[in-house]
């Protein structure tokens, strides 16, 4: 009995470890590939990720927040719509705000709350074709590596994608960005849905 | 000396607390927003109410300050449950919509809500409305809620410790939802619009469904129905139901 106990164990062992060895192994960091990069929250970009527009077309209208005359509709994933709806029978886009990741939005006087990735951003749409980030509360979602679901999103096909390393010293990730890496150090393996 | 001091300090203190409770008014140059509240669709996940802004996420319901509007501060977190998709504010309480059902908190403290009561329901997908001491909740199969079932649920919540079902209604695949007055609107399959007399607010009664709307949410009030869907934006006058809902503007995909 005491033997088939050190049998088993060592079999599980020994599974461990080849299975570990065999990840390291396997995987060979590649000079140059296309991956997964990180952006990082940094009040000296904030204004080349989040900015008004002029008026742009619905793609993919999702939640909507109406206050007085103004109505406000999330395009999925892309921004929000800020509609002067003061004539109901011709609502009139004034501006639209680029929010890469919005789903969801509250306004409350001047001050606009939406989601972008999963952080919290405040933005001042006193000045619709102006919008100003005045404050970011992120979120520790996205700190360490990307999820995946993102991983799936840009490489549905592959079950392994490489990403840049987080460097914390470079603040808090706001999102991730399909690019060019260059020897990479980092993967994620996941199961995509074809194996499942 | 003291008492002068006294009545000094007692003054400004007044004088403090006056100009903190008048109305904050947007200042937006293009419309007059004074002493205006904002109103989200059903499935919607931020709220606000007076100075804090409510957030659920999947598991937790994240409570932030917006007394200085423009930089939230997080006050706390609180865990809920799981499968959380939608808040709903309505007079002084916070009513979630879960997959496994509906969790009502108290907004005694703003800054702590705390939950009163738990209303389970099958596993389904679901939003809340609130209206009086009526909570309307849609239940629909979905493909994370695949055994769920699709009907509304009329529930009574004037005890708000302890929520009782009072009926149930079968509908076909059921989405975002609205109430205004003796109005109730059901967004049926991101498709059709079922509207509902709620003349008696514990006995909706179906009075017409409004085909090709495609909507999956929406806002009325005063007689304003403004839908989502994958169409665009579309309002409507509904002044003239049950006969007609007068369709007044469209947003288009593409424009």
């Amino acid at each position: 009995m005491k033997y088939f106990n050190l049998i088993i164990s060592c079999f599980i062992l020994i599974n461990l470890l080849s299975s570990c060895n065999q990840n390291e192994n396997n995987v060979q960091i590649p000079k140059v590939t296309i991956g997964l990069k990180p952006i990082y929250f940094d009040s000296s970009n904030i204004d080349k990720i989040i900015y008004s527009t002029t008026p742009k077309t619905l793609i993919s209208p999702g939640k909507i927040f109406k206050y007085g005359s103004l109505l406000l509709v999330s395009d999925s994933n892309i921004g929000i719509h800020i509609i002067d709806n003061a004539d109901k029978t011709n609502p009139t886009k004034i501006s639209f705000i680029n929010i890469p990741g919005n789903i969801d939005l509250a306004l409350k006087g001047n001050y606009l709350y939406a989601d972008c990735n999963g952080n919290l951003i405040t933005i001042d749409i006193s000045d619709p074709s102006n919008a100003k980030v005045t404050s970011i509360t992120p979120s520790n979602k996205y700190s360490n590596r990307p999820t995946d679901e993102m991983a799936r999103k840009y490489f549905a096909q592959e079950s392994r994608v490489f990403y840049e390393c987080v460097d914390e010293k470079n603040g808090t990730v706001l999102m991730w960005e399909k690019d060019t890496l260059y020897k990479p150090e980092c993967y994620l393996a996941y199961r995509s849905f074809f194996e499942e | 000396m003291k008492k002068i001091v006294n009545l000094i300090l007692g003054l400004i203190i007044i004088l403090t607390i006056n100009s903190c409770s008048t109305k904050e008014s947007g200042d937006l140059s293009f419309s007059n927003l004074s002493g205006v509240k904002g109103q989200g669709g059903s499935l919607a996940r931020f709220c606000i109410a007076e100075n804090y802004l409510y957030i659920v996420d999947n598991t937790n319901l994240h409570i932030f300050n917006i007394s200085q509007p423009s930089k939230p501060v997080k006050v706390s977190e609180k865990n809920i449950g799981f499968g959380i998709e939608t808040i709903f504010y309505y007079q002084n309480h916070l009513y979630i919509g879960s997959n496994s059902g509906m969790v009502i908190c108290s907004l005694t403290d703003p800054t702590n809500p705390s939950v009163l009561s738990t209303y389970s329901h099958i596993f389904s997908c679901d939003p809340v409305v609130v209206q009086g001491n009526i909570a309307y909740i849609t239940l629909r199969t979905g493909t994370t809620c695949a055994r769920g079932l699709n009907q509304l649920e009329v529930i009574d919540i004037s005890n708000k410790s302890n929520p009782q079902l009072i009926k149930t209604i079968p509908m076909s695949n059921p989405w975002g939802l609205g109430v205004d007055g003796k109005h109730l609107f059901v967004c049926e399959k991101g498709e059709d619009l079922a509207y509902l007399d709620i003349s008696n607010p514990t006995n909706p009664i179906l009075k017409k469904t409004f085909q090709d709307i495609f909507a999956y949410d929406l806002i009325p009030s005063n007689n304003l129905l403004i839908t989502t869907g994958k169409e665009g934006i579309k309002q409507f006058d509904y002044s003239k139901l049950p006969d007609s809902l007068v369709l007044l503007s469209k947003i288009e995909i593409g424009k």
